[in-house]
């Protein structure tokens, strides 16, 4: 036997020439050992493309967190369980699609994030200034705060796996406490804060028009403050958000109050980031535009008369759609084209969170601070975004209530916010929630992937 | 470079000799002679002829004629003898120059393969083999090769993926051998790999059926290619099920081995075969739709009261009772696919040949109309096979064979944008009247985006073209030549050339093209695949006169490449409709490129002993390949195998054999499993950029990078497999019977990992899985009164696959989610096991998780009976598979969308099942018997028909049937069926497939010579 192997190596060595094929279709991991400013500069805008992943898609999370709150629905001859499971039944860890893309998405873009961080700390890289090292870090633990809020704000007290930078085969503990989880992206956002301060004039790669007027590291970090707000909120650490909000991009001097809202109005509360997409060849385009999308009624049927918001971004369809006894005579026109932006987080998000600090609600949703401030931001939203009137009767424990209805409305179908806000008060019920048929259910957050929780 | 220049003059030196063909000499004194077969009066090639006393001796040509020079004068004795034929010794007078001899066949007396050159008598085999005739591939007529093979071999289960006309079918021999790495079985046509390599047209960029739940582009009803080839052309098919025969094929063969043998030339004057066919295809059943049976039960489910005011909506009433109309119920099953145009096909071949020279040629048209309008399959082919004789020493044959294809699949399978035909039926009462009015189509409102699919499939355009042409040759150089040894030269060498062109078109003009922004979908991809092979073996044949035993050692040289490039380009919002891909404001292309070389080496030898009773043999093959993670390691293939033939134990029982073998083959990695890529075809508004790719579905070029290992090697499977061949009464009934165990070792797994690395999957080497199986055969040919013959064969088998160890834990291979039932790789479970969720866990979270079915059928039976009377014949054959399970989403759409058939009676209870958290609501049992083939002839007799004009030799008229009847608890269209084409594991899964059809043919078959 040995004689013959030998006989055979011989054979294939006399033969032998460079049999050898390489990766002919993408670069690998393995380039990254000796980053080039190129693979550099493309895996920091990679970032954006990754934070963007699955957003426009009919299983992202705007639609999807727009269905658990009822801001959207999905009837689809195609897949039963835009009804089956997310309007009932129960929520399924073994789905890729109804639950999975909320983990698998986020925890790949930060896996990038770390990717760019551990090349740009590799000594042999030097493609970059100092400063601008100091900008793609402070850059990179941003987006990768946006990850990580993806990740709880999606799976919520069913917890998240926060020190993820680990080799292949290795797994961190799932972390259930949300306290720890939001602590963990502030110390994030709080270090990307020092690096973008420390980050000169200008990023070392293009950011694109989603983040127009926020692409040098000194605007990037309002956009950072800006993150950091809707954290600290969400975590009740009011006096916090205040401080964030003050050095982020909120501006509130735009707006006079004149009905209809000036033009520089309008644009000053659309004003903040968003994803970018468009329809050149490897490009993402935007396709939330499709007939089966649907604005759900309540939205409609709830909202006030003469609301603004609504007439701008719902539509009447000439055909209702009806289907397993759920309907709609609604769409969205918020989407209309390839190349329509989605928002991250607005001026317009800024003002009510401000609102929301100010009011410092308890746990019985009475506010506990300075009722007047937080008035006067929700007088400012209902004005000037839904063209309403004032409310002259709010109090310490009816200003929530107005305080979540004016974000339905000036946030709707842009991120799942009705679902979110309503879950952190508690309010993810039939008062707060349209239940169309007696079977349907109101899903509070997605449960741990199977390949996830089975690995430990 | 170095590769393609061996293999440049390799083939040009082939060439040369083909070129420089000259005459023997003719000796002035000699005997010639010609060899025939006794029974069939056919020339005999390969006898060796030997002078008693001498060593003086020839080997028969082609035409069965030897010559032997410089014969001693005197009265001589000559010896012949030829592998699975009974020797003869003949007296040759001193006055006889011209011997002509018939030797009668040994039983058992087939030739088969035994490496990758060498041939033995079946007898000796060591191994099961399968072998199909042409006869039986091509007595019923079949659209593709692989489906003419449905139901003729034992241990084989062969399906097609859809009824979509040009193919789409999955050859599985013995179970499952991998779970994540290739299913397919190697093609080796006249010595030559080809490629059976599957790709998507594309139609995933319109249906997006890779958005949903699984990635996999391969949702496109995908045509393997080995649907090119055409079963009239083949002269035998040989099916090397297990490792132990395969292993000389090395790291190619885990999945089994598939020869196939085109026709050659006899010698004789020019022969002339014609067949001219029609048929029709129909819908072979319906799955229909609900009857709503009255307005009010409309109203009920489409406008439900409000919950506050219980009232319904006026807006919605009264559309309904506009919809609703007259309450009419419409097939909308038969309207879409109810076609039954007339198909044709006709077939002309040419043989014949002189002393040294041999001729095969064939052209084939042929035209299968689909069941659903605007699709359908066209073929022209041509083949050409070549033999020649350069003098003694040398032969040359070359096979050349070049194919153009063209199939229009429409649009069926999974999507997620309402485009698919019975996606959007499943939603469609039956009172919508969807046929044209006035020669306008109605719009659908019951879609969302207004599809009516009976204007899809007028307007739109979904087709395959392919261009294939195969060529190999090989030259046989007879370096030494006696009456007792033969050593011998083969030089093999070939070429697999494929282009493959996708047009999509969806005019501006389709209703769901207009309700969506972007009007207008036109898609083009090009593949082209090249294979090229060369090998160099060297062949010793000893049989020492005494017959007391024998042996033949070889070995040899592989080099194999193959190449595969895919260029897709999609553009949306065409130009007032001009279906240019330019003519597209948003166009996106992407380009995916695999290369593999592969080297190999192996030795083989076979010996007889024991009056020749006693075969043994062994061989080792190594093997290196560029898609291991070391691309210059030697991975070693041994096989080894004894048989031994009792004969006449019993009256009656002629033969009894057992045999033993063991054997290792692999399965290489996939192209790209040794690299962690990252993701580079995207950009954001022009920007480049890159990132981690986490999708990560195997069977999706493009897509197929994940988490690589660098250290992946191919995973290996041991069989060992025990057998006997049994022969009795004269021949008139045998039995193969054989058991295995085939343990794969170092599985090839993309195991899921968790998603909180970043990636969702991680190629790595591990595992083992076992598949234990039995096969029995018997065909039987009972003496009968005259006149009537019956050839009857009972195949059975049964294997059972279980995954024996499982680092890294269980792991999703395929499917949609859980709530739908997946496919689940799990330690001590079987490999298709169909795993969903049972209900809520105790805590009332979801879901508890438990098998719900298996793909993989209890048994497999084939039974197959031709039975002649005077002229008139009777061939069927009925194949039933009892067992196995469907994941049937077809039906849960319709469920979904309360229009299934049945809603009513069950269809409801069912749904609210699924609805509780049962998965297996869904999961059917795919058990069916089929009379799969029954062929009714006719032979016009001989001396009519030569009465009509001396040269006709033969007309025969037949009828056929294929798919006449199935009989089936399945509720879908066909148990046969795989949204994802061809899998290892997740195989069964039918989302709105294209539905299956029977189809009739008329045939004549004429021979003039």
């Amino acid at each position: 036997m040995k004689t013959l192997r030998m006989g055979m190596l011989a054979t294939l060595l006399l033969t032998a020439c460079d049999f050898d094929v390489g990766d002919l279709n993408r670069p690998g991991l393995d380039t990254l050992q000796k980053p080039t400013t190129s693979s550099v500069q493309a895996l920091a805008t990679g970032l954006l493309i990754g934070a963007r992943k699955g957003v426009t898609e009919r299983v992202g999370l705007v639609v999807e967190w727009g269905i658990l709150g009822r801001e959207a629905l999905v009837l689809t001859p195609s897949d039963p369980r835009f009804v089956n499971e997310l309007l009932q039944g129960s929520l399924d860890p073994g789905s890729n699609n109804f639950g999975g893309n909320f983990w698998v998405i986020p925890y790949s873009n930060i896996r990038g994030a770390n990717l760019l961080l551990h090349a740009l700390d590799n000594p042999s890289f030097v493609g970059f200034t100092a400063a601008q090292k100091e900008a793609t870090r402070g850059f990179a633990k941003t987006i990768q705060a946006l990850d990580y809020l993806q990740v709880i704000d999606s799976h919520d007290v069913n917890g998240a796996v926060l020190n993820v930078d680990l080799p292949l085969g290795q797994v961190a503990p799932i972390v259930t406490s949300t306290d720890q989880i939001f602590t963990f992206i502030e110390t994030l956002l709080d270090d990307a804060k020092t690096n973008l301060t420390a980050g000169g004039t200008a990023f070392p790669f293009p950011l694109g028009t989603g983040f127009t007027g926020f692409d040098t590291p000194a605007t990037f970090l309002k956009f950072n403050r800006a993150l950091r707000a809707r954290v600290a909120v969400y975590h009740k650490k009011y006096p916090e958000a205040l401080t964030a909000l003050g050095e982020s991009f909120l501006d509130d001097t735009k707006c006079t109050g004149t009905l209809p809202p000036a033009a520089a109005c309008t644009t000053s509360l659309q004003t903040g980031a968003f994803h970018a997409f468009g329809s050149g060849s490897g490009d993402t385009p935007n396709v939330l535009n499709t007939t089966d999308i649907l604005c759900h009624p309540s939205t409609v049927t709830d909202a006030e008369t003469g609301d603004l918001r609504v007439a701008a971004k719902v539509k009447t369809l000439t055909t209702p759609v009806a289907l397993s006894d759920h309907g709609s005579s609604y769409g969205f026109t918020l989407y209309p084209n390839s190349d329509s932006p989605i928002p991250i987080i607005r001026n317009e998000e800024l003002m009510l969170l401000r609102a929301e600090a100010n009011c410092a609600a308890s746990t019985s949703g009475s506010c506990t601070g300075d009722t007047t401030a937080a008035t006067t931001d929700i007088n400012f939203i209902r004005v000037n975004s839904g063209g309403l009137a004032a409310s002259s009767g709010l109090n310490a424990s009816t200003i929530l209530d107005e305080l979540l209805k004016q974000k339905r409305y000036s946030l709707l179908f842009e991120g799942g916010h009705r679902w979110i806000d309503l879950r952190r008060y508690g309010k993810l019920d039939a008062t707060h929630v349209a239940i169309d048929i007696p079977k349907d259910v109101i899903h509070a957050a997605f449960p741990i992937p199977l390949t996830e929780s089975q690995a430990r | 470079m170095k590769t393609r220049r061996l293999f440049t003059a390799a083939v040009l030196s082939l060439f040369i000799a083909w070129v420089a063909a000259g005459a023997a000499e003719a000796q002035p004194r000699s005997i010639k002679g010609e060899v025939t077969d006794v029974a069939t009066g056919d020339p005999l090639p390969g006898v060796t002829v030997a002078v008693e006393g001498t060593t003086l001796s020839a080997t028969t040509a082609s035409d069965g004629a030897f010559t032997i020079p410089d014969a001693p004068a005197g009265a001589l004795t000559v010896q012949l003898r030829a592998p699975g034929y009974r020797g003869a010794t003949v007296s040759v007078p001193e006055d006889q120059s011209d011997v002509r001899v018939g030797l009668t066949r040994e039983l058992a007396e087939e030739i088969v393969v035994t490496g990758r050159v060498s041939r033995t008598e079946r007898r000796n085999l060591g191994v099961s083999i399968a072998t199909v005739k042409s006869e039986d591939l091509t007595e019923t007529p079949a659209q593709t090769v692989d489906t003419a093979l449905q139901g003729k071999v034992t241990g084989a289960n062969i399906q097609r993926n859809d009824g979509a006309p040009g193919g789409g079918v999955q050859v599985r021999l013995r179970g499952v051998s991998s779970i994540n790495a290739s299913a397919e079985p190697l093609f080796v046509v006249d010595g030559m790999i080809v490629s059976n390599v599957s790709v998507p047209s594309g139609i995933f960029n319109v249906t997006k059926s890779n958005l949903g739940g699984n990635h996999s582009i391969m949702q496109d009803s995908v045509v393997n290619r080995m649907a090119d080839f055409n079963a009239e052309d083949i002269e035998s098919i040989e099916v090397l099920k297990g490792a132990a025969a395969a292993a000389i094929y090395g790291a190619k063969a885990s999945n089994g081995v598939v020869i196939i043998n085109t026709k050659r030339g006899q010698v004789g004057p020019p022969r002339v075969d014609v067949t001219q066919r029609f048929g029709v295809s129909m819908l072979s059943n319906e799955i229909g739709a609900r009857n709503f049976g009255s307005l009010n039960a409309v109203i009920d489910q489409f406008c439900p009261p409000d919950k506050t005011t219980g009232q319904r909506s006026a807006t919605c009433v009264a559309n309904q009772t506009a919809y609703y109309g007259p309450g009419t119920v419409y097939n909308h099953d038969k309207e879409l696919a109810g076609r039954h145009d007339l198909g044709t096909e006709t077939i002309v071949g040419v043989s014949g040949g002189s002393k040294d020279f041999r001729y095969f040629v064939s052209g084939a048209v042929k035209n299968d109309p689909g069941i659903i309008d605007n699709t359908g399959y066209q073929k022209q082919a041509v083949r050409l096979n070549l033999g020649k004789d350069l003098g003694d020493q040398i032969t040359v044959n070359f096979y050349s064979n070049l194919i153009h294809s063209d199939a229009k699949r429409g649009i069926t399978n999974n999507d997620n944008t309402n485009t698919s035909n019975w996606i959007v039926l499943s939603g469609t009462p039956s009172y919508v009247n969807l046929n044209p009015q006035g020669g306008t189509y109605p719009t659908n409102p019951y879609s969302p985006n207004l599809n009516n699919p009976l204007q899809t499939v007028a307007l739109m355009n979904n087709s395959e073209g392919v261009w294939r042409f195969t060529s190999s040759a090989d030259s046989t150089f007879r370096l030494y030549d006696t009456e007792e040894q033969r050593l011998r030269f083969i030089v093999t060498g070939g070429v697999d050339r494929l282009q493959q062109e996708n047009d999509l078109l969806f005019p501006p003009e389709l209703f769901w093209q207009q309700t969506s922004p972007l009007h207008g979908a036109s898609g083009y991809a090009s593949t082209t695949g090249l294979n090229l092979n060369l090998g160099l073996n060297l062949v010793h044949d000893w049989r020492p006169a005494s017959g007391l035993f024998g042996a033949i050692s070889s070995g040899g040289f592989q080099y194999e490449s193959s190449d595969l490039r895919t260029y897709r380009l999609f553009s949306q919002n065409l130009n007032a409709g001009q279906p240019n891909i330019d003519a597209g404001t948003q166009s996106s292309i992407t380009e995916n490129r695999e290369r593999v070389h592969d080297r190999g080496a192996y030795l083989q030898e076979e010996v007889l002993l024991l009056e020749r009773r006693l075969a043994l043999t062994a061989a080792l093959r190594g093997e290196t390949s560029s898609s291991n993670g070391d691309p210059n390691k030697i991975y070693f293939y041994p096989k080894a195998s004894a048989s031994y033939r009792f004969q006449n134990l019993l009256s009656d029982l002629d033969e009894l054999k057992v045999r033993a073998a063991y054997g290792e083959t692999g399965n290489h990695p996939l192209y790209g499993a040794r690299f962690t890529a990252l993701q580079v075809n995207t950009n954001i508004q022009g920007n480049p950029g890159i990132g981690v790719n986490f999708i990560c579905s195997p069977a999706a070029p493009g897509n197929g990078a994940c988490a690589g290992d660098p250290n992946i090697k191919p995973e290996r499977a041991r069989e060992f497999e025990v057998g006997t061949d049994v022969t009795a009464f004269g021949g008139a009934a045998t039995l193969e019977l054989n058991l295995y165990q085939r343990t794969i070792v170092d599985l090839l797994l993309q195991h899921a990992v968790p998603a909180s690395s970043g990636w969702t999957a991680e190629w790595s080497n591990g595992g083992v899985l076992r598949n234990r199986g039995i096969e029995i055969a018997l065909s039987v040919r009972p003496t009968l009164p005259s006149e009537l013959r019956l050839e009857s064969t009972l195949g059975f088998s049964r294997n059972v696959s279980s995954v024996r160890s499982l680092p890294g834990g269980a792991f999703v291979t395929g499917g949609f989610g859980a709530s739908l039932g997946v496919y689940r790789i799990e330690q001590g479970a079987s490999a298709t096991q169909i795993v969903g969720d049972v209900g809520l866990l105790p805590d009332g979270t979801c879901c508890v998780l438990k098998k719900i079915g298996d793909a993989e059928p209890d048994f497999l039976v084939h039974f197959s009976n031709r039975l002649v009377w005077r002229n008139f014949s009777l061939y069927f054959l009925l194949d039933w598979q009892k067992g196995s399970n469907i994941i049937n989403l077809t039906r849960l759409l319709y469920d979904a969308n309360a229009n299934s058939a049945d809603w009513n009676t069950t269809g409801q209870a069912r749904f609210n099942h699924w609805l509780a958290s049962y998965a297996d609501a869904y999961v059917e049992s795919a058990s069916f018997l089929k009379l799969r083939e029954i062929t009714l002839a006719y032979e016009v007799p001989s001396a009519f028909a030569g009465s009509l004009w001396s040269a006709i030799k033969k007309i025969r008229f037949s009828v056929s049937a294929r798919n006449l009847f199935t009989i089936t608890p399945y509720s879908s269209w066909d148990p046969e069926v795989s949204n994802f084409a061809n899998q290892p594991i997740y195989r069964n899964i039918e989302v709105t497939p294209y539905p299956s059809s029977r189809s009739f043919w008329t045939s004549v078959d004429m021979s003039f010579y």
